[in-house]
């Protein structure tokens, strides 16, 4: 008995953890989202932006309709343009993500933009935030909370390189 | 004799060549850039004459932006966190009634505690964006632009202050130690490539 103990729960106990903690993706949805993150950013700001991408491996096209966290009061669906050398940013109804599509929300594009701060969430700490989709309906995605850094974006992308008047 | 002369000489040659390509390649952008004096987060006022010596680099922002503003931020805060990179970077606020001096330092202390914001009279701020030719817009204020929306932040602290999206120019400008503007960036511009021109300021 202890020998089974001993050499089972060591194996089963991270599996169990994981079914526990991840989020409960369901098997048929055709939304897979990844690499969901939010910026670290001072107490003193009362707004925030996340960040992900997000997959629709289906056959039909889907919606990103509505978002909320316990992070903030509101959270709006934005997106920022850069029009010569003008940066702007509005909201949206929604993102619309055709079939068979990957859609990444990132810095200078499409993002999330959290409104009214409830607090500020540490480096590493993971954030829930509850995305409602057009078809696959609610999806739960756990945002990590990066450091401040360099990162892509979407302007440095289209872009090529750099660009020096 | 002559072989080795002429290779002396070209080598001088390419050497010269090389220093010109240097100097080519930083020109001073007439036009943009010049004198101004206004309330920074050092709690005094800060102007070009204040930073002869070294190079600057110089953006527009606002502390409500979500997006862009940060994203430059951690961008600038990569490259001088390398403590060989010899470059002041100033923060002007294109919010000044939001970004009170003192949010705008306790703000960008979380990116460098170097960093210093500019925040004072409208007019002064408006001022400072003439001379970089940069520009901005707040809805309310000129109907005509397109470009930004107008939101109320839920404020949880109760001050009833308004937050307001703007756009806002995206350039960084980098100014050198006598305060000529000689190059512009964007949040998407390589570090490498403004740790190479700052070096190249501070080795004139």
């Amino acid at each position: 008995m202890s020998v089974f103990r001993r050499a089972v729960w060591p194996r089963v106990l991270p599996l169990l953890l994981a079914a526990l903690l991840l989020p409960p993706a369901s098997a048929d949805s055709k939304i897979h989202i990844e690499d969901v993150w939010v910026r670290s950013l001072p107490a003193v700001s009362k707004v925030n932006s996340g960040y992900m991408v997000i997959h629709n491996h289906g056959d039909a096209g889907d919606r990103l309709l509505k978002v909320r966290s316990d992070l903030a009061g509101e959270v709006e669906i934005h997106k920022s343009e850069e029009v010569d050398g003008h940066y702007r940013m509005q909201r949206v109804p929604g993102i619309p993500l055709p079939a068979g599509s990957c859609t990444t929300l990132q810095s200078g594009g499409y993002h999330l933009m959290f409104k009214g701060m409830t607090r500020a969430p540490a480096v590493g700490e993971r954030v829930p935030i509850w995305l409602t989709f057009e078809s696959a309906g609610d999806i739960r995605v756990d945002a990590e909370v990066r450091p401040v850094g360099s990162i892509p974006t979407a302007s440095a992308q289209a872009n090529g390189h750099h660009h020096r008047h | 004799m002559i072989n080795k002369g002429m290779k002396i000489g070209t080598v001088c040659l390419l050497f010269w060549l090389a220093s010109f390509e240097a100097t080519a390649a930083l020109p001073v952008l007439r036009g943009l850039g010049g004198d101004f004096s206004a309330m920074s987060t050092l709690g005094r006022e800060v102007g070009p004459a204040d930073f002869q010596g070294q190079p600057v680099l110089l953006f527009f922002g606002y502390t409500n932006c979500s997006d862009i503003c940060p994203a430059t931020l951690g961008h600038l805060a990569e490259l001088t966190g390398d403590d060989e990179v010899a470059v002041q970077v100033l923060f002007v606020s294109v919010d000044p009634e939001y970004d009170t001096p003192a949010h705008l330092k306790a703000y960008l202390a979380h990116f460098d505690p170097g960093y210093i914001g500019i925040s004072d009279r409208r007019e002064r701020i408006d001022q400072i964006v003439a001379l970089f030719q940069a520009r901005y817009d707040r809805k309310g204020e000129q109907p005509l632009s397109t470009a930004y929306k107008k939101l109320k932040v839920k404020k949880t602290d109760g001050d009833g202050s308004l937050a307001y999206l703007y756009s806002h120019s995206a350039g960084i400008y980098l100014l050198d130690k006598r305060s000529r503007v000689r190059a512009t960036y964007f949040s998407g511009t390589p570090i490498a490539q403004m740790r190479d021109d700052i070096q190249a300021l501070n080795d004139e």
